[in-house]
């Protein structure tokens, strides 16, 4: 932060360090936040400091598919009642599990891992939500686990590790992955060597398609 | 590949360079901040639009990709125009073992590069372990080849012939190595010098093991019989002093099997 904010009242400091805190915001934005908010009118303010506080006192997240969750104390959500817990798919964040729900095509439930794999920052398996997948399928209530991991290096890696300790504990369950290669509306010409590798092996035959 | 499109690119962009891309950040909606390890030392990228499924800079934009890029200076970020993938290691891609140890290799070797300055030495080491490891017998011999090259080239090579405080050539037996210093006292420095706290005895096979690398190449080194276990105690050591080099300890260590 720049020295030149401490001329500025404790107040608006205070909003400013608030902000910073945010992912993507750096001081000069934090800045442009703060001094948008005292233009603001009071009731636009009110509005968004109530509606944080909101979701911090009434929401959490579910301590067994670790999705968004209203039943603070439950030990499962409605979500978790509501879906069938046969097929379970794994992905990395909220609005993963969100975007795949908004598509309709999983029927089955979600397990959020809220992050990925990553040595090179510093997070390892034991800051996800691994223990609480394990938990799960201790239950033998699952049958199959779809890895919809994102198709980066820290998404694979994730999707590899979990293949490697769901596979070496749970013989029964069957592990599947979301496809990956060439997405629609790309132009071959600019694919990348993982993209095409990953088209080439997964190639399937016209008539499955049709 | 029969056929490169390399040159006509570089005809109508001036500023290109090549490197390998060890970490991304997402920003904002759909953008991508990177940093690489290039011929010129770290640099940091913006990839603007990367994020979506239809940019044509999504696939290459990847931590452990080879590439070459096309940009546009900047006095901040220098933005991305256009990528080309050179190497992407997939078959380290494909286990998550090698994975670990490529991206302690990253961090490494980003812990010892500078901004501005000719990298061109550590890069080619690290694309040249990159491309052998997962054809090792021992993936970890290529680290610690890889290790010790680059601790020589920086300055902090490890002095493995003769004491470090009386220069007295070292005899044949084990020794004690301190990484503050780089080096190994004889057995009398050690007994007179207050520096036993610091020190790890190393057996006089780890320190052949050491010389060897020293001394031979690559080619020679990986068909030699080593043993698993003094690879990975000389690891340690090196470890150590990476560690009282850069300050801090590296945060893929501890996945990358020590």
């Amino acid at each position: 932060m720049t020295s030149g904010n401490n001329s500025l009242p404790v107040e608006v400091q205070k909003l400013i360090i608030a902000f910073s805190t945010l992912p993507g915001i750096g001081p000069k934005t934090a800045q442009r936040l703060s001094y948008f908010v005292l233009s603001q009118n009071k009731e636009e303010t009110l509005k968004l400091s109530e509606a944080l506080i909101e979701v911090k006192e009434n929401l959490s997240f579910c301590k067994t598919c670790c999705f968004i969750t209203s039943d603070k104390n439950s030990e499962s959500c409605s979500y978790c009642y509501e879906k069938d817990s046969a097929q379970i798919c794994v992905v990395e964040n909220v609005i993963d599990a969100i975007t795949i729900e908004m598509s309709g095509i999983h029927k089955g439930s979600f397990h959020v891992l809220h992050g990925a794999i990553s040595p090179i920052n510093g997070i390892g398996p034991e800051k996800l939500k691994i223990e609480e997948l394990m938990k799960r399928l201790n239950r033998g209530e699952t049958e199959e686990i779809i890895l919809a991991t994102n198709p980066t290096l820290e998404g694979e890696a994730t999707g590899m590790y979990l293949n490697k300790i769901i596979s070496e504990n749970y013989n029964n369950i069957k592990l599947t992955k979301l496809a990956r290669g060439l997405a629609s509306g790309t132009d071959l010409e600019y694919s990348d060597f993982n993209t095409l590798s990953n088209a080439f092996q997964n190639r399937t035959s016209i008539d499955e398609i049709n | 590949m029969p056929f490169k499109t390399e040159h006509l690119l570089m005809k109508s962009t001036n500023n290109h360079i090549k490197g390998i891309i060890t970490r991304c950040t997402n920003y904002k909606e759909a953008d991508r901040i990177f940093t690489l390890i290039s011929d010129n030392g770290i640099m940091k990228f913006i990839a603007r639009g990367a994020k979506k499924p239809s940019s044509r800079l999504s696939g290459h934009i990847e931590p452990l990709n080879y590439v070459t890029l096309y940009y546009r200076p900047s006095k901040s970020l220098n933005s991305v125009s256009q990528v080309e993938s050179i190497n992407s290691f997939l078959e380290i891609k494909k286990e998550y073992n090698l994975i670990l140890k490529a991206q302690y290799m990253m961090e490494l070797s980003e812990s010892l590069s500078s901004e501005n300055e000719d990298n061109s030495y550590i890069l080619s080491l690290l694309i040249s372990t990159l491309s052998n490891i997962h054809n090792s017998k021992i993936p970890d011999l290529d680290i610690l080849i890889f290790e010790f090259e680059l601790l020589k080239y920086q300055g902090f090579g490890i002095r493995l012939f003769d004491c470090t405080n009386c220069n007295k050539k070292l005899e044949r037996s084990d020794h004690y190595f301190s990484s503050k210093v780089g080096g190994f006292y004889c057995e009398d420095c050690f007994e007179s010098e207050e520096i036993h706290h610091e020190s790890i005895k190393v057996t006089i096979e780890q320190q052949l093991l050491l010389r060897t690398i020293s001394r031979k190449k690559y080619k020679d080194l990986i068909n030699l019989n080593l043993v698993e276990k003094e690879i990975n105690n000389c690891r340690k050591l090196i470890q150590k002093s990476v560690q009282d080099i850069i300050g801090v300890q590296l945060k893929t260590v501890k996945f990358s099997d020590l």
